[in-house]
């Protein structure tokens, strides 16, 4: 038996080499066929329009060679790795350790993100990067409420933020209303268009529920293109007056806050103003969510999102609980909608596409779906992350993908798929839920 | 026993419910006093669940009446069917997994007003019953094995400490000693102060009262050999 043992294993190794360097071949075949056209032929349209094309035999051999020493290293990894799902002892000390950091992570962030425009207050470029990612923390948080809680797809989560965006700039440019008046409006504009799309879905789930919200989307945006009297079309709108510190202008004027406060005027201070707006809003989102969770209705969004079926039986009005989880979404949508009007001061449908839909449903996935910090760093990584890799032109693309493919299998839940509970009694956390396996109990 | 002045707890009247053009139940008649366990047994497809759900508003009754404590409750919403204190633990246990055991039973009070004193109570009452859900409260709901889940979805409909509880295969993949300790607890349950509830199948041998449905119709009573 002891010495059969190590000529087995020597045997599974060698048959695994055979089986290694065939998937390679297979691989760089594949890539071959693929890319002789796509990389081994290049096209051009001459000086007098005649077609072009040279051969690249040189790029399309390095391809193919990647592609099958790739493919050798990743199955290599595969095998040091072991099958997916094999459960690995970590040391108590590590698992202490990782505790701890999962607990200060959210504190360490909040304060940070405070002291933003302190640090970088000279780097304008970072300080509007930081307020395009809390917009995205913002909306992120609001789809949160719909898709993470409630389990309701929602591919046209962009049309509340446009319709809050546009209920600002029409406000503002045709009635002269300050921003502290429509942001309100805004989002009560956006939560009735909400309640609106809530009504024909009511029945649906799953699928056909992500057809119609992605339908809805689109339908916003075209009405938005083509009501031309009402909001210029594609031409946009423009002017939009800037915020106001409750009636103070952030302008070099007499009357600007600068001159008040007796101090010189810089622009920069309007940014830090817009970057502290946004991170109030963005905190009132996540402050009202981790609310409305602990109360009834939370709990019944919830529960919709585990089983509609058991909802009816204890009696949960699903119809209310699916109007207003639509509803809240779509107000912080509206509300994010109207600060991304007064930071811009020009909107146009172009900023309302399907792609800004599958952004922020994507930071809610890649998040966890309900766990508020788990959005907040998915926004980072994806907004953040995105700038970092502005360096690799065309294949920034590429690297994104790669990223989001490997992040869900590494991690299928999400960064964050713990969920905490919202119900306590007396003695909160006897065992802790993600140490005991489904159907294990 | 018979000579009850009371008006019966449940009341139903030639109720016909269907799915789409599929009749489901074709005239069904049936009374549940105060303090009474009923079973309702049939064969698969009898229209047992249907009458269940119909009572509870989902689907519609088509025609007949369904009279709770004598009031009229037909084609009622099923939240305010749920408020007259009526609960039910579906077919399948059906608990909400990613939530915790303790989130899973205030489900249950949530749907019905009822003060913190209350809901305090309704805890107690279900740990009494099944002290097995306190040592688990923390944990989520699909950790636990499927007996203590059957036992979590009758907490959760005990929550809201209803006069009528509908229990739709309380044994259904259980091994016979955990469905014996369900039993055990509807019995438990029906010797407390204002509570009936109707159950089915092997309910009968805890019931002296069990009736059958055959395709959508009443078939007499069956009395076990209990």
């Amino acid at each position: 038996m002891a010495a059969l043992a190590p000529a087995q294993t020597h045997a599974s190794r060698a048959q695994g080499a055979a089986f290694i360097l065939k998937k390679a071949l297979i691989s760089a075949f594949v890539a071959l066929v693929l890319f002789s056209l796509m990389i081994g032929i290049r096209t051009e349209a001459g000086p007098s329009g005649q077609l072009i094309y040279w051969t690249r035999f040189g790029e399309l051999a390095a391809m193919v060679v990647t592609v099958f020493g790739g493919s050798i290293i990743v199955e290599l990894l595969r095998q040091w790795w072991g099958p997916v799902g094999t459960i690995r002892i970590v040391p108590p000390s590590v698992q202490k350790a990782l505790a701890v950091a999962r607990r200060a992570i959210a504190p360490l962030l909040l304060v940070f993100t405070f002291l933003v425009p302190v640090i970088f207050y000279d780097q304008r470029y970072i300080l509007d990067l930081a307020i395009l990612v809390l917009t995205y923390v913002m909306l992120g948080w609001g789809l949160n409420v719909v898709v993470g809680l409630a389990g309701l797809l929602d591919l046209g989560y962009v049309a509340f933020y446009a319709v809050g965006a546009y209920s600002y700039a029409l406000l503002a440019t045709n009635f002269g209303l300050s921003f502290w008046v429509c942001l309100p409006l805004a989002g009560i504009l956006a939560a009735f268009w909400g309640m609106l799309l809530g009504f024909p879905v009511l029945r649906l789930r799953g699928d056909y529920l992500a057809i119609v919200t992605l339908a809805f989307g689109e339908i916003i945006r075209l009405v938005i293109i083509n009501w031309q009297s009402l909001t210029g079309g594609p031409n946009g709108v423009s002017g939009i007056p800037r915020p106001t510190l409750f009636g103070i202008p952030l302008t070099p004027g007499d009357d600007g806050l600068a001159a008040r406060l007796g101090i010189e005027f810089s622009p920069t201070h309007r940014i830090v103003f817009l970057f502290y707006l946004i991170l109030a809003m963005a905190l009132l989102t996540n402050w009202v969510t981790i609310r409305l969770r602990r109360l009834p209705i939370g709990r019944a969004w919830e529960a919709l999102r585990e089983d509609e079926v058991a909802c009816r039986a204890l009696g949960i009005n699903t119809t209310t609980t699916k109007l207003t989880a639509f509803a809240t979404g779509a107000m912080f949508g509206g509300l994010a909608g109207a600060f991304f009007a007064t930071r811009q001061g020009f909107i146009s449908p172009e900023s309302f596409t399907f792609q800004e839909s599958a952004l922020v449903l994507a930071i809610v996935v890649l998040g966890g779906m309900g766990s508020q910090l788990g959005v907040a760093l998915a926004a980072l990584t994806m907004i953040g992350g995105f700038e970092l890799f502005r360096g690799l032109d065309q294949y920034r693309m590429l690297v994104f993908g790669i990223a989001m493919v490997v992040l869900m299998i590494w991690r299928p839940r999400g960064l964050i798929g713990h969920r905490d509970p919202t119900v306590f009694l007396k003695r909160s956390h006897a065992i802790s839920s993600d140490l005991v396996k489904e159907g294990h109990g | 026993m018979s000579a009850r002045p009371t008006t019966p707890l449940l009341a139903i009247r030639s109720l016909r419910a269907a799915y789409g053009r599929i009749e489901a139940l074709k005239g069904v008649d049936l009374t549940i006093n105060p303090g009474e366990i009923v079973a309702l047994i049939g064969a698969n497809g009898a229209g047992k669940s249907t009458l269940m759900m119909t009572i509870f508003g989902r689907p519609r009754a088509r025609a007949g009446h369904i009279l709770f404590d004598g009031n009229d409750i037909t084609g009622r919403p099923t939240h305010e069917i749920a408020r007259l204190r009526i609960a039910q633990s579906p077919e399948g246990r059906r608990i909400f997994p990613r939530m915790s055991v303790a989130e899973n039973l205030q489900m249950g009070a949530d749907a019905t007003d009822c003060s913190e004193a209350e809901r305090a109570g309704g805890l107690d009452r279900v740990f009494a019953l099944f002290p097995r859900l306190k040592e688990r409260m923390a944990q989520r709901g699909g950790t636990l094995s499927g007996g203590e889940q059957q036992m979590l979805a009758i907490g959760r409909a005990l929550m809201s400490r209803p006069r009528l509880l509908m229990l739709d295969e309380p044994s259904l993949g259980l091994a016979p000693l955990i469905a014996r300790q369900i039993f055990d607890a509807i019995r438990t349950l029906n010797r407390q102060p204002d509570c009936t509830r109707g159950n089915r199948r092997r309910a009968a041998a805890a019931s002296r009262n069990p009736r059958c449905l055959s395709r959508g119709r009443p078939a007499g009573v069956v009395f076990p050999d209990a």
